[in-house]
């Protein structure tokens, strides 16, 4: 029931209106809906172009790249290596050559030194350890360390170190090692260089020299490391170890260079490997490694190639910041990043590109979508006119609830105009009926009827003048003449007409007035007319106290008119509204006390023509007072 | 001779219904507010009260529901604020 009241007129245009406004508002949402995703299909088409394009320019500009390497491969000379690339040759003779680039940690042969035969030193090394004589051993080998070639040399150098430090001379020994060190020889397959440092090493470690033994220690191993002599990779591991064992900490392990040895060493042991160019990712100490080859007749040219250069292969490739790379190997190993298993992934197979690797594309997660500026603005626009439709919504709800607002106060207005009219017309009608029958049994009775039937006729003219100004006021249709007068004499007489009519109903008016002349212009009728419509509502709401009071003051330049009482009082929340039209106190309506609720919106409409203001200060159940402010007038005209 | 109160705010119509009442032979007393009325049939015996239904203050239902509480069972004719006014409307509301 209560649901139906709702939709009953004219609430029903508020309903309606509601339910257009959801609705247009719904189409909106559903319209803009689809326009985003329209939008983002055609953006995921794009992005899909754009990988795509991408893809290819990436395989061109690698392929490009690595024919650039293979084409040093071979007896041309180098050119321009890459950074990261090693480029090694190796003869028919065996012999192993770094033709340009980082060298690599191990090789699969040490590097053929010239060495002496081991005959050389039978004499000596006899007297050694056969003879029992270090001196006279020392002394052989002190002779053929004199000698010129320095394959002899560094032979005689390291068997006199060995002597020297058997016999205790150190010192002796370390000067040796230190000679001998700088001998590009081997001695028993191993370079001049490494025994010196191992030998001088170990002197050190005799003599307990433990900071200059780090020292030594440290270098060495950093040596060792960037491949400064040609070891195999079992030298490699011992002399490592010997480095550990007197730093008394691991070698960190390098895995990419140790991926790069093992690539080469495969490729110099693979006897499968057919004549011609090849590519191949070779995975080593879990770690990729990119091997390219020529092999022809006698001849192995190899580049290795280990992570970093794929990296800066890779950004080289792709350069923008958008795109995600992942390789994998033939195997479907990764070698970079990680395929994803997005949808929009541009891949390039191995096979079909002639690249050692798979290439996959993908957008980066941080990439800005090329659309996502075009559908910021559609996004805002949705926003600006869904703001639109629910301001405007709310705006003409609000009107529309006022209306209705005004409309059932003026039903109000209308019942309360009507119960206004009747009261008096009762009594008129009744004693009229009285008369003309001659009901009346005394000529004092009948006088009296005279003087009720004078009041309620009079009664009734003021209310129809009250509504007749009221409407003049409400077109804007109201005519002031303004005069100038002394608004405490004015007052005196308002009042005093007033008491008259109030005293029928036991009530009193105070009026309180300086005995100065105070001047206002005005209009004599609009501001009697506000005085007695403030008496009225000083009456009407005060049902105990039975005085009014009209308080008139003169302040500088201001005349305030206050009428006050000690009634019922107006609560705060309805003081701002009672001077609205129509307008009534719940109490009112509660009391039952009669009135049309234009009285106040009248005194306030003449107070503003005139300049001034109504001040209102009540507090329910001590009274209300009403204080009209004026300007005062200059002099009387 | 029988008394009759008129409650009744509006003074052309109590007066007129006094003096009708009264060549009628009545004893009849008027009283403007609901209160007042109640403070004279609670003090004094009517043999009818005339109602109005529209009053200031306590309205004519208030005032019957009071002296219904009250134990007094004086006939009383509401004279309906609704309808047509004056004695037309009025309708009886209990018996003795």
């Amino acid at each position: 029931m209560a649901l139906r009241a709702w939709f009953r007129p004219p609430r029903h245009v508020l309903t309606i209106f509601i339910a257009v406004a959801l609705l247009s508002g719904c189409a909106l949402g559903w319209l803009g809906w689809l326009l985003w995703q329209q939008d983002n299909a055609v953006d995921v088409q794009r992005r899909r172009e754009r990988l795509e394009e991408a893809a290819d320019r990436a395989v061109a500009v690698m392929d490009r790249a690595l024919q650039g390497i293979e084409a040093q491969l071979g007896p041309a000379p180098v050119r321009h290596l890459p950074e990261g690339v090693t480029l090694l040759t190796t003869g028919g003779d065996g012999d192993i050559v770094v033709k340009g680039g980082p060298r690599l940690i191990y090789y699969p042969v040490a590097k053929g030194l010239p060495e002496a035969a081991s005959d050389t030193f039978a004499e000596a090394e006899r007297l050694e350890f056969a003879g029992q004589d270090p001196a006279a051993a020392a002394r052989a080998y002190q002779a053929l360390s004199k000698s010129t070639p320095p394959p002899i040399r560094a032979g005689a150098l390291a068997r006199l170190a060995r002597v020297l430090r058997k016999m205790g001379h150190l010192a002796e020994a370390a000067r040796t090692y230190e000679e001998l060190g700088s001998i590009s020889a081997a001695v028993a397959g191993i370079p001049a260089g490494v025994i010196a440092r191992d030998g001088l090493a170990e002197l050190m470690a005799k003599e307990h020299r433990a900071d200059g033994l780090r020292r030594h220690a440290e270098a060495f191993r950093a040596d060792l490391k960037a491949g400064t002599w040609q070891l195999t990779k079992e030298q490699l591991a011992f002399y490592q170890s010997e480095a550990d064992g007197w730093l008394g900490s691991r070698t960190a392990e390098d895995a990419d260079a140790l991926a790069r040895a093992e690539a080469f060493d495969t490729i110099w042991r693979d006897r499968r490997v057919d004549a011609g160019v090849s590519r191949r990712i070779i995975y080593a100490s879990g770690s990729p490694a990119l091997a390219l080859w020529r092999r022809s007749e006698g001849s192995l040219d190899v580049a290795i190639a280990g992570r970093s250069f794929i990296e800066a292969l890779c950004q080289e490739a792709v350069p923008s910041r958008d795109v995600r790379t992942a390789l994998t190997d033939v195997e479907g190993r990764p070698i970079l990043g990680a395929p994803t298993r997005e949808r929009d992934v541009a891949a390039r197979a191995a096979v079909s590109t002639q690249l050692p690797w798979t290439v996959y594309l993908s957008t980066a997660p941080s990439a800005s979508a090329p659309g996502s500026l075009r559908r910021r603005l559609l996004l805002a626009l949705f926003a600006v006119l869904t703001g639109v439709i629910a301001v405007g919504a709310y705006f003409i709800q609000r009107a529309i609830s006022r209306e209705l607002l005004v409309s059932a106060l003026q039903t109000d207005f209308v019942a309360a105009v009507s119960h206004e009219f009747r009261s008096p017309l009762s009594s008129l009608a009744q004693i009229s009926e009285m008369l003309a029958r001659d009901r009346f049994p005394t000529e004092d009775l009948r006088r009296r009827s005279y003087d009720v039937l004078v009041r309620e006729t009079e009664r009734l003219r003021r209310l129809v003048e009250g509504l007749l100004d009221f409407g003049r006021l409400e077109a804007g249709a109201a005519l002031y003449r303004f005069e100038t007068f002394d608004v405490t004499e004015f007052v005196g007489t308002v009042v005093a007409e007033f008491r008259e009519r109030a005293a029928a109903q036991g009530f009193d008016v105070e009026l309180s007035a300086p005995k100065v002349e105070l001047l206002v212009r005005a209009d004599r009728e609009a501001l009697s007319r506000a005085i007695q419509n403030l008496l009225d509502n000083a009456v009407k709401y005060s049902p105990e106290c039975r005085t009014v009071w009209v308080d008139v003051e003169g302040k500088e330049d201001r005349v305030s008119i206050a009428v006050r009482d000690r009634g019922l009082g107006i609560p705060a929340h309805e003081q701002r509204d009672v001077f609205k039209k129509f307008v009534r106190g719940a109490e009112s309506k509660s009391l039952r006390i009669k009135g049309t609720g234009i009285g106040l919106a009248m005194v306030r409409h003449i107070v503003e023509a005139h300049g001034g203001e109504v001040v209102l200060a009540s507090e329910p159940g001590r009274g209300s007072r009403f204080t009209m402010i004026l300007r005062a007038a200059g002099e009387a005209s | 001779m029988s008394r009759i109160i008129v409650v009744e705010d509006e003074p052309g119509v109590a007066f007129a219904l006094e003096v009708d009442l009264k060549t009628e032979g009545y004893e009849v007393m008027v009283a403007t507010r609901g209160d007042d009325a109640l403070e004279l049939i609670r003090s004094e015996p009517f043999d009818l009260i005339l109602l109005d239904v529209m009053l200031p203050g306590k309205d004519g239902f208030d005032v019957c529901r009071d002296l219904r509480r009250s134990g007094v069972r004086t006939a009383d004719y509401s004279a309906d604020g609704e309808g047509a006014g004056g004695r037309e409307g009025a309708r009886p509301r209990a018996g003795r």
